[in-house]
């Protein structure tokens, strides 16, 4: 019990002072594997081999693609059109940078890389008709959570290599769940708007205007069919996906649009090799981590203590939810992922809950996670985008975090929303 | 345009070959049936190198992911401790990994004589990387300490 406060103790206390959260893991990881003897070595050959794994190397290419596709200027080109498309209703604007957040969910699998496309676009304009930015630094970023329940995700790809399950199958279990937390985040901010008056845009779309629209947005609209469909006709895996959909992008900002100037690609192969080891620099030391939690023990006496707490699978989700929710407050979903979700694994089968549903639901917490500060990577971007400190925006984020835990939970309660389209395309049996 | 720098350059160049690789892969699969899956290999390798250049770049810039609540409301003084000891971890933990690494490396070259998978080539070469490229690591770390500090001195001012 000891071991499994100091391995944890170390690590929170690191984070706590403001260490960054590959470095807290790591040092914790060290200090679990050389105080209790387990082979100092490891620690080189696990670093190496945690990274190099070929379904991982999704991350960087699905991460190269939204930033080539953001740089292009296919984001601004999307909102165009959707803004035409619902601009005129009540809190249109705001309504438009949820919807645009869902569908860059379907371009980008990162939270923060969407926040930051979707922001950059959304966050002036709203701010110049009058919306609060705070509220507009809240919209785009707990909509921009949509981007790792919608696929391609970063957080399926991290949680398939952790547990086994396929990403593919992951990816179509999480395209229904999104589309439900979008539908609550566009309530709420309906809700909020009409509150406050904020209104729609004067100008409308005719039916010209929108063709055209949609016409210019063609080319941003086909990634991800091309993306999905690539997987889901058999042709490739998610790797493999994400690479021909590099190249789609590549292809469209430079000889399409002609948007993508050589500086802009070298941006984007820089931005995405630090965007990508963000998150690895977590990934390669988490991975010791779980390894030093199974070997002191700590995940047996955690499966002995939920089972102790109840014996319904009911309670056991509600129980995943509000660890993972609390989780979400103080570290981001990739150390979640290797630090929490072991010590749940092992009781899975004797609640009978699927694997897959279960890695579906706790993305959609993952997602609420990251928009609760103090470590909130969404808010984090779009409160940089204001100028104002993360705990000034906090305030606003709050009926956000409401409403996606009301959506989490009918996810939690209605695993057919996840688990429906994985079998119904025969990738998956549960 | 702007100057960029060396490690900047490293990721271009190593991201680029990684792509194009994958992208050669896929098309030879699915047009010509014919797979080389030698270069998984060297893309998953290369997968390490630009995570440690990545990891080096995201300590200049501060990207990294953290928590600075209650490091906000630190006074002066042990924001700077923080500070360090932040910093002296870091160095730790690369200085970690690439002992153990350099170790395999030496091991490698004078007995294993280990070879990949797929190439048949030396396993040290692909190791090399990463205690060569976590010295852009130490760097980072250092010089983004130093400015940190030098920061928080003016601001006392």
């Amino acid at each position: 019990m000891t071991a499994a406060l100091i391995l944890f103790g170390l690590f929170m206390v690191l984070i706590a002072v403001g260490a960054p959260i590959g470095t807290s893991i790591g040092i914790a990881s060290i200090y679990g594997i050389m105080h209790y003897g387990l082979g100092a070595s490891m620690i080189s050959r696990n670093f190496a081999s945690s990274i190099a794994k070929f379904p991982l190397i999704a991350i960087p290419f699905f991460v190269l693609e939204g930033e080539l596709l953001s740089k292009g200027g296919l984001a601004k080109r999307i909102s165009d059109f959707i803004i035409l498309l619902v601009g005129k209703a009540t809190g249109g604007l705001a309504i438009a940078a949820v919807i645009t957040a869902a569908f860059w969910g379907a371009i980008s699998g990162s939270g923060p890389a969407t926040a930051a496309a979707i922001g950059l676009i959304f966050i002036p304009s709203m701010i110049k008709q009058g919306y609060k930015d705070t509220f507009s630094a809240s919209v785009v970023a707990a909509s921009s959570g949509l981007a790792i329940i919608i696929p391609p995700s970063i957080a399926f790809i991290v949680y398939g290599n952790i547990t086994s399950v396929s990403v593919g199958a992951l990816f179509l279990g999480g395209i229904i769940p999104g589309l439900v937390m979008a539908v609550f985040f566009g309530v709420i901010t309906y809700i909020i708007s009409k509150r406050r008056n904020y209104r729609g845009l004067e100008q409308r779309g005719n039916a010209k205007e929108l063709f055209k629209a949609f016409k210019d947005a063609i080319w941003a609209i086909l990634a991800p069919v091309i993306i999905l469909g690539s997987i889901y006709a058999g042709i490739a895996t998610p790797t493999e996906a994400a690479i021909i959909a590099v190249f789609y992008s590549l292809f469209v900002g430079v000889f399409i649009y002609h948007s993508l100037s050589w500086n802009d690609i070298c941006d984007s192969l820089v931005a995405t090799a630090v965007t990508s080891a963000v998150v690895m620099f977590v990934v390669a030391f988490a991975g010791i981590f779980s390894v030093a939690e199974a070997q002191l023990g700590i995940l047996d006496a955690a499966a002995n203590g939920i089972l102790a707490i109840s014996k319904s699978p009911f309670m056991f989700l509600l129980l995943v939810d509000v660890v993972f929710l609390i989780a979400g407050f103080f570290l981001d979903a990739i150390s979640i992922l290797y630090v929490i979700l072991p010590i749940f694994l092992p009781v899975l089968k004797i609640f009978h809950v699927d694997l897959l549903f279960f890695g579906v639901m706790v993305t959609v917490a993952l997602a609420i996670g990251q928009i609760t500060p103090p470590v909130a990577v969404n808010l984090y971007v779009t409160a940089n985008l204001i100028k104002k400190p993360l705990d000034k925006v906090a305030n606003e984020v709050w009926p956000f975090v409401i409403f996606g835990i009301i959506g989490l939970l009918v996810i939690t309660y209605v695993p057919k929303l996840s688990l429906w389209l994985p079998v119904a395309f025969k990738l998956y049996l549960p | 345009m702007n100057k960029r720098t060396i490690e900047e350059w490293l990721v271009i160049i190593i991201v680029s070959v990684m792509a194009v690789l994958g992208f050669g892969n896929v098309l030879s699969r699915y047009i010509f049936h014919a797979s080389f899956a030698a270069t998984e290999e060297i893309e998953i390798n290369m997968f390490v190198w630009i995570t440690v250049l990545g990891i080096a770049i995201a300590f200049e810039k501060g990207s990294h992911l953290g928590m600075t609540m209650l490091y906000d409301k630190f006074p002066t003084w042990l924001k700077k401790v923080a500070l360090v000891i932040s910093a002296l971890l870091a160095i730790y933990l690369f200085a970690m990994v690439d002992y153990y690494s350099i170790r395999e490396i030496y091991k490698d070259m004078t007995f294993f004589h280990a070879r990949s998978d797929a190439l048949n080539v030396p396993i040290w070469i692909y190791t090399i990387g990463i205690p060569i490229f976590s010295i852009l690591v130490f760097e980072k770390v250092i010089f983004s300490t130093v400015r940190n500090i030098k920061s928080l001195n003016r601001g006392t001012k």
